[in-house]
């Protein structure tokens, strides 16, 4: 179905990377400008799901597996929590970043903000990209427009 | 007065952190004692002297009401007097320049986490129940 629109193809793998460095931009610079990892997650999931919509199901899978997804979105809580914990073993409060540099705390904390927004921005990116992924399981159409949709694609 | 008041306070964009950090001695210069939200309990807590850490040096009593005018000066001059007094202030008080992120990831970190946890379960919950079994 999808193989024939020339112009959804060209324009959604022209607009992909920029919408990928502006979602890593906005998780990058949250501690200093609008943004965060709530945000530039979702951004970062849009490109992606800009490409599946166009390029298939299948294709998608093949970019951001199953497992691949799975792991970072588990791994995005675990290092904010991690981050917690290891203030916590070092003596502070939980989430008190002074630990991380502790001749200069305004720097840690800016560290420990920055380290906290990644794990957002992983979660939430990999939580979009999976809700995406279950949600138009069968409806968006694969490359070839299999009929068995994605059997050649590795279980999950 | 009141201690650990910044000049930025008198700032029309910060009340209400002034209010809810206050409590905590807060300015730049000596910020590398002061961990988020609070005074930290080994440092040796002297009351006036975060005060007069922010304060001009040398000041008996007589001069002490005069940081307290500027708070009730007109709102232009009191606009003007932070930015050309320390640029550093702008940070809020030794927290990172964005203060919503500041709050967000910093003031309110255990909510945020938890706010990822959410999301966390959301994409867990889509795995479990709509993630079709074996192969495709």
């Amino acid at each position: 179905m999808m193989h024939q629109q020339s112009i959804l193809r060209v324009a959604a793998k022209m607009m992909t990377p920029f919408i990928l460095v502006f979602g890593l931009y906005v998780i990058f610079h949250g501690d200093i400008s609008p943004g965060g990892g709530f945000q530039g997650g979702v951004i970062v999931a849009s490109s992606f799901i800009l490409y599946g919509l166009v390029y298939g199901a299948a294709e998608m899978r093949r970019v951001v597996p199953r497992w691949l997804s799975d792991t970072l979105l588990a791994f995005g809580v675990l290092v904010y929590a991690g981050t917690g914990a290891f203030t916590l073993l070092a003596g502070f409060r939980f989430l008190d970043y002074t630990p991380l540099r502790p001749d200069n705390p305004g720097t840690a904390e800016m560290m420990g903000m920055t380290v906290v927004e990644y794990g957002i921005g992983f979660t939430v990116s990999m939580v979009m990209i999976t809700i995406f992924n279950e949600i138009s399981e069968g409806t968006v159409p694969d490359e070839e427009s299999k009929p068995a949709g994605g059997d050649a694609e590795g279980t999950a | 007065m009141r201690t650990g008041v910044g000049p930025a306070c008198g700032h029309p964009s910060v009340p209400v952190f002034c209010t809810v950090i206050g409590t905590r001695a807060a300015s730049p210069a000596n910020s590398n004692r002061v961990s988020i939200g609070y005074i930290r309990q080994d440092v040796p807590k002297t009351p006036d002297a975060p005060g007069h850490a922010t304060l001009p040096a040398a000041q008996p009593h007589e001069t002490a009401p005069a940081p307290a005018e500027q708070h009730t000066e007109p709102p232009g001059q009191e606009r003007a007097a932070p930015a050309e007094a320390n640029a550093a202030s702008d940070y809020f008080h030794g927290h990172v320049p964005n203060y919503v992120t500041a709050v967000i990831v910093s003031y309110r970190a255990f909510d945020t986490m938890f706010e990822t946890a959410v999301i966390f379960i959301a994409g867990l919950a889509m795995i479990l129940f709509l993630r079709r079994r074996g192969p495709g």
